[in-house]
């Protein structure tokens, strides 16, 4: 094989292959399409001179040099083709002129009006000597086209915006221009010049330097299927050209060895390579993927956890921190914020934020309805990549109003510090977006990326209607447990009435009995000083008494304002014991704690998470419960030497790797039935008949108001013989 | 004069009660609707002083009633925290004598019972 026919090999081998590879990358892409049927050409004209340059004979030589010839005629109008799709060009008459030229030229070769003689040339093979006017003329619009394509993609070029694309065509213009410059020298002997066509060897450089741009700037799905490609190649290559080597050359050996048979040696061989061939093929193909993809793979891995995660949480807040803390530390960015839709005007409101860099963030708090960049999203309803927008404005005239609106969403974006911009949706509602700045990496975001980016935001939007929803619900919750602590207190409005009064009432009369004294001492006529002295003595000391009743009226009402106060605030840590006494505070003023065994046995030291309004009205409820059911059974079991027990006790158990606080209230009182027992949690259900019988609600909401705590309800009862609810709460801190 | 105080507040009552006796009258104190029944079994006072709310009753009409058929010359003087609508003329209608609400005005309480006894009386 001469230099020549080796050149043109190679030139038809990798054409087609890249061909192959960037069609299949990318099936639907115009640029894809293009250029693979570009490479195509190129390669069916390294193929023709290929069996040209090995041909002894000249008669198909000619032959060969004619079907080299539609691909080369097809070189020019292709690559101008695709120059046009590249850089977003519209397209022009010229390209129509450009393909009907092409085909005139095309019916040409066909009456083998184009290539019409060749010679014997370098005294190795006959080479294409037509220099005809017409080839002349084919040789001129060759070149025309081949250069203007490359001075638009030149042009283009330079009005590129974003580094890594402008890096990409640069490589692609380089890798064009050395391929069409050498593959130039193949002209020259055609028209007498008698140069060796060494030029040749540059065109499959092309496909190479592109390979290589495109392994540089990590085109990841290129890089995968390149990859790919050439491992199927060099396998199927090993597996089929082995046994054939071992034939060629062996051949005696084997004859000697097996007979008449020998070919069965290399034929086995190649049956067993090519079973194995696959094989080794997956294998190869594994590899490669987990290293090429292993990195995104890990952080797709990140993510997907933390999507699944998001629904878990229900603090909006803390489902915001954490998906800006996803997406910039996973995939490393520079920064990233969360806006979310107000609820209000359509407003979208800035969430959370976080910046790489301690530098005052760019971000700003409200983004207006109107703004162009709302605007955008709602109508597109899809991501924004800057870069990609960027070369989208670059299509559009200038003063267009599209245009317009692209440049005023760059500009809001440019101000925002966003390179990308993933909306979420939920039922076709923007609810809110995403704003992601630069990767650290410098790398740009692929379409897997956007796709990632995209349902993760999905998954967010859920999650932050799941975590408002719960929100809601929370707040729901909050006012029906204080509606219940004021049911409760409106059941004791009278006895807590009778107690104030009372006060007052204790305040009028030694205010009266000591008025009518003190009248009396000063009607006293006479010396007495000691007289005197002993009775304002008296008199001051009820003053004692009128103090600590003012006092005791006051209490009154700092125990209902304790157990009243909406809580707006939430949770907090607080002491067990002071949530027992607040319940303890308000039920004294209606049951009588000192006619039965009241007992509260609770360490100061409990401390948990909680509301400690809510849980008095727990204690306020259970207590209250409790005496009840103690009046129940003495009026109606009359037990003989019985008295009335309720004792509180709590103690913190370790269960399921955490510390519980563990809290027993008991009564000795009727207890429940069975029945009783198992309608105890439902709401509006009481075994109260009384006057002043419960909402009803009591036991429902106190489960409740548990159950927000995180924590447990239980009840063990036997029927006329007592009941114990244990409630488990969190615990923090104490013994463990 | 007999007074007996029926009062679950045990200041308001040992307060009452001393003023009474200052004031020369025969005074005795219960806290509970049992301590009335007792009471006026054994011998009905000229006055009772009834709280219509006690430590074993919150149903001061149903005492009165009871009161009134157990001793039907006393005179009853309800004293009450929260006076409803009808409260007034119900135990009016039930035989009380008149109805206080508290806190109770001392010099009131004195007129009343001062209206019951003759001056003659007191010795």
């Amino acid at each position: 094989m001469n230099a020549f026919a080796f050149s043109s090999l190679l030139t038809g081998v990798s054409c087609a292959l890249m061909a192959g590879i960037v069609y299949l990358t990318n099936r639907a892409g115009r640029v894809n399409q293009l250029w693979s049927i570009f490479c195509l050409a190129v390669s069916l004209w390294g193929f023709g001179a290929l069996l040209a340059g090995m041909t002894p004979r000249p008669d198909l030589a000619l032959t060969f040099w004619r079907i080299a010839h539609v691909g080369v005629i097809f070189i020019p109008i292709l690559f101008y083709h695709f120059v046009l799709v590249y850089t977003d060009a519209p397209q022009s008459r010229y390209l129509t002129a450009g393909y009907a030229v092409t085909v005139l030229f095309l019916i040409a070769d066909i009456l083998s009006l184009l290539v019409t003689r060749v010679r014997y040339l370098f005294g190795t093979f006959y080479y294409n000597a037509s220099s005809t006017p017409l080839y002349a003329l084919f040789t001129v619009f060759f070149f025309a086209v081949i250069v203007w394509g490359h001075v638009r993609l030149w042009v283009h070029i330079q009005h590129m915006k974003v580094r890594e694309q402008r890096l990409h065509a640069n490589w692609l213009f380089l890798g064009t221009s050395i391929g069409f410059l050498g593959g130039a020298t193949s002209f020259l002997p055609v028209f007498g010049v008698d140069f060796y066509p060494i030029g040749n060897f540059t065109v499959p450089l092309f496909p190479l330097m592109m390979s290589y741009a495109i392994l540089r700037y990590r085109l990841i799905e290129l890089n995968l299927a390149i990859t790919k490609g050439a491992s199927f190649l060099v396998i199927y290559t090993v597996a089929l050209g082995l046994p054939l080597y071992v034939g060629s050359q062996y051949q005696p050996l084997l004859s000697t060895a097996l007979g008449a048979f020998w070919w069965a040696a290399p034929v086995m061989l190649m049956g067993l390579l090519a079973s194995l061939a696959p094989w080794i093929y997956i294998a190869v193909q594994k590899r490669a993927e987990s290293k090429l993809l292993g990195e995104r793979r890990g952080y797709q891995k990140v993510l997907w956890q933390a999507s699944r995660g998001m629904t878990e949480i229900r603090e909006l807040p803390r489902l915001l921190r954490l998906v800006v803390h996803v997406v910039t530390k996973t995939v490393g960015l520079t920064n990233a914020a969360v806006y979310l839709n107000d609820g209000k005007d359509e407003a979208f409101e800035l969430k959370t934020e976080r910046y790489q860099s301690n530098r005052q963030a760019a971000a700003v708090d409200l983004l207006a309805p109107n703004s162009p960049l709302v605007e955008w999203i709602k109508q597109t309803k899809q991501p924004i990549v800057l870069d990609r927008l960027y070369s989208q404005l670059g299509q559009q005239p200038a003063k267009s109003a599209v245009g317009r609106r692209m440049v005023g969403v760059l500009t809001q974006l440019k101000e925002l510090e966003a390179a990308v911009l993933v909306p979420s949706f939920s039922q076709d509602k923007l609810i809110g977006f995403v704003l992601l700045g630069k990767k650290r990496s410098g790398y740009h975001f692929t379409n897997d990326d956007l796709q990632m980016f995209s349902t993760l935001a999905n998954q967010a939007a859920l999650a932050i209607e799941n975590a408002r929803f719960y929100q809601e619900d929370k707040q729901r919750q909050a006012a029906l447990f204080h509606a219940a602590t004021l049911a409760s207190l409106g059941t004791m409005a009278s006895s807590m009435g009778h107690q104030v009064n009372n006060r007052f009432n204790v305040v009028s009369v030694i205010a009266s009995t000591q008025k009518l004294k003190l009248k009396e001492i000063l009607s006293r006529n006479g010396q007495d000083i000691e007289g005197y002295r002993k009775a304002l003595n008296d008199c001051l000391a009820q003053f004692d008494s009128l103090q600590e009743e003012a006092v005791r009226g006051g209490q009154i009402f700092t125990a209902i304002r304790k157990i009243v106060r909406p809580s707006a605030d939430g949770h907090k840590p607080l002491s067990l014991k002071a949530a027992v006494q607040a319940g303890i505070d308000i039920v004294q003023y209606k049951v009588r704690l000192d006619e039965i065994d009241f007992h509260v046995d609770v360490a100061p030291e409990l401390q948990l998470v909680g509301d400690v309004a809510q849980l008095g009205e727990c204690f306020l409820n259970l207590i209250d419960n409790g005496y009840d059911a103690i009046k129940i059974k003495e009026s109606r079991l009359k037990p003989e030497g019985y008295r009335g027990a309720i004792r509180i006790v709590a103690r913190t158990v370790v269960e399921e790797g955490r510390s519980w606080v563990v809290i027993e209230v008991f009564d000795n009182g009727i207890g429940m039935t069975e029945k009783e027992r198992d309608h105890l949690f439902i709401p509006f259900f009481t075994t109260k008949a009384t006057v002043e019988k419960g909402t009803g609600l009591g036991l429902y909401v106190i489960k409740k108001i548990i159950e927000a705590h995180k924590g447990r309800i239980a009840v063990d009862s036997e029927h006329h013989v007592s009941t114990t609810f244990t409630i488990r709460l969190p615990a923090i801190g104490g013994p463990a | 004069m007999r007074v007996l105080i029926a009062e679950d507040e045990p200041k308001v009552r040992e307060f009452l009660q001393l003023h009474f006796q200052a004031a020369g009258h025969e005074v005795e104190g219960t806290p509970s609707a049992q301590g009335i029944r007792e009471h006026l079994r054994r011998q009905a006072p000229d006055v009772l002083l009834l709280d219509m709310w006690l430590q074993d009753s919150k149903d001061g009409f149903a005492v009165l009633e009871e009161a009134r058929r157990l001793a039907p010359r006393t005179a009853i003087i309800i004293v009450t925290g929260i006076e409803e609508d009808t409260t007034r003329e119900r135990a009016l209608k039930l035989g009380a004598l008149a109805l206080l609400n508290k806190p109770i005005r001392l010099e009131e309480l004195d007129a009343l019972v001062a209206s019951l006894s003759p001056p003659s009386r007191v010795s």
